[in-house]
Order: C-alpha cells, then structure tokens, then sequence
C-alpha cells in the first residue's frame, strides 16, 4: 500500500455538532491508514470542532463558500496550496459540491486533484429528481415530488397519503400529518434552503445507510451497510453496527451502476417493515459522517478515494466484517484561546 | 456476506448475539438461551418442553406453553424459519 509521503490533503465538513458533516471522519480515516502526508482542514467558520481535535489536522484554514464562479475560492485554495501544499481536495457538504464540480478541472491544471461525480451525475441523484430512479432505473425509490410553490401543498392529498415526509432540497426532513403542517415545513424548508421542497411518500420501517465509493465507470470501490440503531433529535446516527445483507449492498452496487457514480456516496435506506423490502430514501453525493465505521469494518473509503484522485489502480472491495458497531461521543475540546483567535483572524492555524 | 441463516447466530455465555443480516442484537436469559440452542440443534417444540419439564421445575403443559410462546417469538424476530 503506498503511503502518500509528503502528499497534501485538504478536507472540508469539519462541523462536529448535532447533525456533523463527514471531514472529522475523512480525516481519521486516513490517519488509521498511517497515512503520512499532511491534512488541512477547511473551515467554513471558526469554531468548526474538527479544526481542535489534537493529531487530526496538520493546518487549518478558513475559506471563503464557492458560490457565484468560485472564484474568492479558487484563489483561497491556490493560496493554501503555495502555503501548506494543497494536492487533493475531498469535499464533504452537499451544499459545496455542485460549485466544486464545476471548479475541478481548474483546480486539476493548478494541480489540486479531486474524485467527483459530474455535475449531471449530481443532479440525477438529487432529491429533487430521485423518483426519475424508479421510473428509469427500476430502483426502489418512494414516490416523491418537487414543489415550487407553497399552494400545491393543497392538492397532494390524492397522489400521496398523509403522514408523508417534507424535505429541503439540500438538507433536513420533517414528517407531516395533514397539508397544514406540510406548509409549516415548506415554509421553514424554503426559507432555509431554498426551491424546491420535496414531498416524499413515508416507508414505515428501519432505517439503515450504505457507505460507498464509485469508480465513474458503473463499479463499486467499496461498500459498507449499517443499522442505525441510535438517532440524534435531528434524526442523525448516533449509534450503529455493520449488517452483511447482501441485498442491501446489491441495491448499493445497481444504484452506482445506474448513475455511473464517481467518487463517495452515501445511500440512506429504509427496511420497509411489512415485506422487508429496500427502499432508497436519499443518495448523498459524499461520505456519511459515520464513514470511520466503514474502516472500522475493513474498508478505509477515504483513503480509497485519495488514492484514486492521486490516479493510483484501486482493487474493489468487496467484503468487510459485520457486527461491528459506533457509538458517538460527544466531548469537550480544551485549548488556549490564541488557537481561535489565530484561525477567526489570521484565517490559519498550523499545527507547528 | 452472507445470507440469513439461525446458526451463524452465535450465542454468547451471557446469553448476547447479534444478527449481523438485520444489525438487531438480542439478549437471552438462561432459560431463553438453552431453548434458542436446542431448537438451533433441530429439536422441535415438544422435544424442547420435555427437556425443559426434565430441567426445570415446570409442569410438561406449562413447559409446552412456555416452549411454543418463544419459538413463536423467535419466529416473529427472523431468528427462526
């Protein structure tokens, strides 16, 4: 296994609260791969927990979100890159990944290399567009729609049945019983996050979640199943344990076939309790922020996808143990407050 | 990975195991355990009760009862066909 000597990784997502973003979990993983390049950890704001995780991070920086071109971005990471070195990037948010996508070859002619879907891979996923899976693909996809105004949360009665579930087109879910709290939720949903809300038919079942890595050509890198068997109140995994079920990773593998995925992805699924059948609920376009577990199980997905956007040959993985479990600890991080101040200033922090 | 087969369930001393097919994890006390065992080992409901009326103090209708409860319990967890 090569160890990436003096190779460069910068890694975003590192929010570590209630609902956390997936770059603690990268970052780890790559380090329990004794892994011996550098890691920066890219911030969106200051007081990102993972940026104060003593051992994680060789350099910290804040940078700017690359909307409108990407441009302040694009100079950020040149910056970063001339500073700490900067050779592969992998992004965690899904808000961040669309503008990145279309960054990438830029970065690639300064050197800055990346695994990534393309952006109509992107959007084929997107929970805005996930039923056309069913009707395409013949995947297991509950019956949802896109709403674009608030008003046709009054004619749903009829194509769905109520409870059903609202969702934000990038994050966050809510279950409503009638068209009045469906509105509450549209109106919160649009607010935060924009149009389109998607309304969603709700499986009544168990839910469990698939780590994985597609190559770009149909193949699955990797995949690792778990149970979630502890949620958050944001309905975050706070607990689980890797499950072998072959249909699930079967339902995974036709998923990355369908879209041609490359790069992370996170399947979300739903055990429907009568039949026990499968039903794909989301498809997140990075790794899920439980992704430790996954080499915890046998596959190291991150350091795949970094050797893989270094250009190196990955076998497919195609087996890992079961009955492994995580559980989320939430602890207190302590440490001067020069370290902040260094990173909310200087918009830097370097390990030594 | 494999499929769903009652005995990869692997029973611990403390009467611990875990389905690695669904990710439940049940625990068993110790009369639980010897009849999760035995009915792993194919006996059936009667042969079950009987060893169980042989080792604890029960009635053989009570033990038939208690027996066919808990497969059927076993049954409705998967952990049984």
């Amino acid at each position: 296994m090569p160890s990436q000597r003096g190779v460069s990784v910068a890694v975003t997502g590192l929010i570590a609260n209630e609902s956390p973003a997936p770059g603690v979990g990268v970052a780890r993983s790559l380090r329990a791969q004794a892994f011996s390049g550098r890691i920066t950890g890219l911030l969106y704001d200051a007081l990102e927990a993972g940026a104060f995780l003593e051992g994680l991070l060789d350099h910290t920086y804040i940078i700017p979100y690359p909307s409108e071109g990407g441009e302040d971005f694009f100079q950020r990471l040149l910056y970063i890159r001339e500073n700490s070195g900067l050779d592969v990037l992998i992004p965690s948010l899904d808000a961040e990944l669309l503008p990145l996508i279309r960054l990438a070859r830029r970065l690639a002619r300064v050197g800055v290399r990346t695994f990534l879907p393309t952006a109509e891979q992107f959007q084929l996923r997107g929970k805005d567009r996930l039923y056309d899976l069913k009707t395409r693909h013949g995947l297991p996809v509950p019956r949802a729609r896109a709403l674009y105004d608030a008003g046709a949360v009054w004619k749903l009665r009829g194509e769905f049945e109520f409870p059903l579930f609202v969702k934000g087109v990038f994050y966050e879910a809510y279950r409503a019983s009638c068209e009045a709290e469906a509105l509450v939720h549209f109106q919160k949903l649009q607010a935060r996050w924009g149009l389109p809300v998607v309304i969603q038919e709700a499986v009544d079942g168990e839910e469990y979640d698939v780590a994985a890595l597609g190559d770009g050509r149909g193949g699955t890198v990797g995949a690792v199943a778990m149970r979630k068997m502890q949620l958050s109140d944001k309905g975050k995994a706070w607990a689980g344990v890797t499950v072998a079920d072959e249909r699930l990773i079967e339902l995974c593998r036709r998923t990355i076939a369908a879209l041609k995925w490359r790069g992370p992805l996170e399947l979300e699924v739903i055990k429907a309790r009568r039949g026990g059948t499968y039903h794909i609920l989301e498809i997140n376009p990075r790794f899920p922020a439980w992704v430790f577990l996954a080499q915890g199980a046998g596959q190291n997905l991150p350091h795949a996808c970094l050797r893989l956007a270094l250009g190196e040959k990955v076998a497919a993985m195609s087996t890992y143990r079961s009955g492994i479990l995580f559980v989320r600890a939430a602890q207190d991080l302590v440490c001067p407050v020069s370290r902040l101040e260094r990173i909310s200033v200087k918009g830097e922090w370097h390990a030594s | 990975m494999t499929g769903r087969n009652a005995r990869e369930l692997n029973v611990s001393e403390n009467g611990f195991f875990f389905d690695p097919q669904t990710g439940h994890t049940f625990s068993l006390n110790a009369t639980g355990a010897l009849v999760f065992r035995l009915a792993r080992q194919g006996n059936g409901p009667g042969e079950i009760a009987a060893l169980l009326a042989e080792e604890y103090d029960v009635t053989p209708e009570d033990a038939a009862k208690d027996a066919a409860d808990f497969l059927m319990a076993l049954k409705d967890f998967g952990l049984l066909r």
